[in-house]
């Protein structure tokens, strides 16, 4: 017998533990392994008990209601929810095998090694160029013609550097939605971080400045492991390769991203993404 | 077919598209249905008129199965479909190019009768092509039937009615052959009659596809090619 697609797509379906007895996918391929993550803001739970794998070099989305923590968990990545008093993670999420949560933790390093983009364009009140830079003067010394290349590299990756190549001394505020956007994501991108964190980066964008994006999602995906949450379920449809499906802090069902837009395990990723009630 | 819960989302409006193209679907299986039954009774009787009236009514298979690709391209660009959803959109125009199939090969039968009209066929012959006609078309009947009840059992008792399908149609061709054989003089009858029985194995083909997408579309699983067996393991596995 001819393996069929539906066959395909069943074995490549990436096995969870939100429930029942299946055990976790493991080994080394994770760049990123949560195991039995559990937050709570102040008294109120928002994470119970996660546990999923991020292969490296592939695009992760979460998605979820609102409210579902899938902001929350992503936030626990780069431990960013420490700026706030009250909040705290229990459980681990191992980076290459390291457990991030562990007190000890350089952040700001770590916070390197992880990069996040917001849902709002967020430029410094500074110049195209000086966006770029801040961030890698933080962590670099680089002289003014290494800079420069840093600049321009970042701003090409992220498929803005034509666009803003003769207004380098502009204000990045004054640049379009879809372009500060861009220049977030080059800013994060120049300091050259592993793990690629993106909270709804295009919910605030026009549709044309959306496609860029989404455009430079695919491209970025080869050099760095991306986790995007998103509302948008036909944007994850569109640009990841993995699904997770969260829902009242639980994670309901992971898989590639093709079966869980065809064929989804559980009745509530079905009612979910198809706009049912349930 | 609310096992689906098509009825279920938020977008009222969606419901009512998806409900549109489903009561569309059955619509066109009736006019297939009541096409081929006609078909039939031509051939049998004799009936060139009737025969003519077939060959005549495909305009409306044909107008339906446009109308509802439309809609289904429709919805596929405005709502996006996953899921359920989206195997039942496939469904559909999977179906419906099977069922305005059908209604070819019905009127192709109903050509042969219009030719066969006048002429002198055997009436135990008659009564064999009746005979398999009858069990395409209670196999048509329950593809739809299956189709709008989703309903999985149905579903398999079809893919089993094509096995005897097949088998009366090789029994009828070989049958065929030995007139043809013994009497040089009726082989422009026969192959008529051989044509038409032909269409007829093809209808139960295609009332099987019918079946298969059914299955994909409660199961998510894609069982065409594959063996009966393997279907029907498929079809009773719990989810």
């Amino acid at each position: 017998m001819h393996e069929t697609m539906a066959d395909s797509i069943q074995q490549r379906r990436i096995s969870v533990k939100p429930s029942g007895d299946d055990k976790p996918r493991t080994g080394g391929a994770a760049k990123v392994s949560i195991r039995e993550l559990s937050f709570h803001y102040g008294k109120f739970k928002a994470l119970d008990d996660i546990t999923l794998d991020i292969p490296p070099g592939q695009v992760t989305a979460f998605i979820g209601p609102s409210g579902c923590g899938k902001s929350t968990l992503l936030r626990c990545f780069n431990r960013i929810y420490e700026l706030y008093p009250g909040q705290r993670a229990s459980g681990s999420i191992l980076l290459d095998g390291e457990n991030i949560l562990e007190r000890g933790q350089d952040l700001n390093l770590l916070r390197a090694r992880i990069g996040m983009v917001f849902q709002k364009p967020t430029p410094f009140p500074m110049s195209v160029y000086d966006n770029i830079a801040f961030g890698v003067r933080l962590y670099e010394n680089l002289s003014q013609s290494r800079m420069s290349d840093r600049v321009e590299w970042a701003l090409r990756k992220a498929a803005l550097w034509d666009e803003v190549k003769d207004k380098l001394r502009q204000n990045g505020q004054r640049l379009s939605g879809g372009q500060q956007q861009r220049l977030c994501i080059a800013r994060c991108i120049a300091i050259r971080p592993e793990v690629l964190l993106l909270d709804e980066p295009t919910s605030a964008l026009d549709p044309i400045s959306t496609g860029y994006i989404e455009q430079l999602i695919q491209e970025l995906k080869n050099d760095y492991t991306i986790v995007i949450v998103t509302h948008n379920m036909q944007q994850a449809a569109r640009v990841s390769d993995n699904t997770a499906f969260l829902y009242l802090g639980r994670l309901i069902e992971y898989a590639d991203t093709e079966t869980m837009f065809t064929n989804p395990a559980k009745q509530q990723t079905e009612d979910y993404i198809t706009g049912r009630y349930g | 077919m609310d096992k689906l819960n098509i009825t279920h989302h938020i977008s009222q409006q969606f419901n009512a598209e998806l409900e549109e193209v489903r009561t569309k679907v059955l619509a066109m299986g009736g006019l297939v249905e009541q096409q081929l039954a006609d078909a039939l009774v031509s051939l049998v009787r004799g009936d060139g008129q009737l025969a003519e009236q077939v060959v005549k009514s495909d305009y409306q298979v044909n107008a339906l199965e446009v109308e509802i690709d439309e809609e289904c391209t429709k919805i596929l660009a405005r709502r996006q479909p996953a899921a359920t959803d989206l195997r039942l959109v496939m469904a559909v125009i999977k179906t419906i190019a099977d069922l305005e199939r059908i209604g070819d090969e019905a009127e192709r039968v109903a050509r042969m009768a219009e030719r066969l009209a006048g002429q002198e066929v055997k009436p135990s012959l008659l009564g064999e092509v009746e005979h398999m006609g009858e069990m395409v078309r209670g196999m048509l009947h329950n593809a739809l039937d299956a189709f709008a009840r989703t309903d999985l059992k149905e579903a398999v008792d079809v893919l089993h009615q094509d096995r005897r399908v097949d088998d009366k149609y090789e029994s009828l061709t070989r049958q065929l052959i030995t007139y043809m054989a013994e009497d040089p003089r009726v082989i422009p009858v026969m192959l008529n009659v051989l044509w038409s029985c032909r269409s007829l194995e093809r209808i139960g083909d295609r009332s099987r596809n019918i079946c298969e997408y059914v299955i994909y579309l409660v199961r998510g699983k894609d069982v065409r090619h594959t063996s009966l067996e393997q279907i029907e393991a498929e079809a009773s596995r719990e989810r």
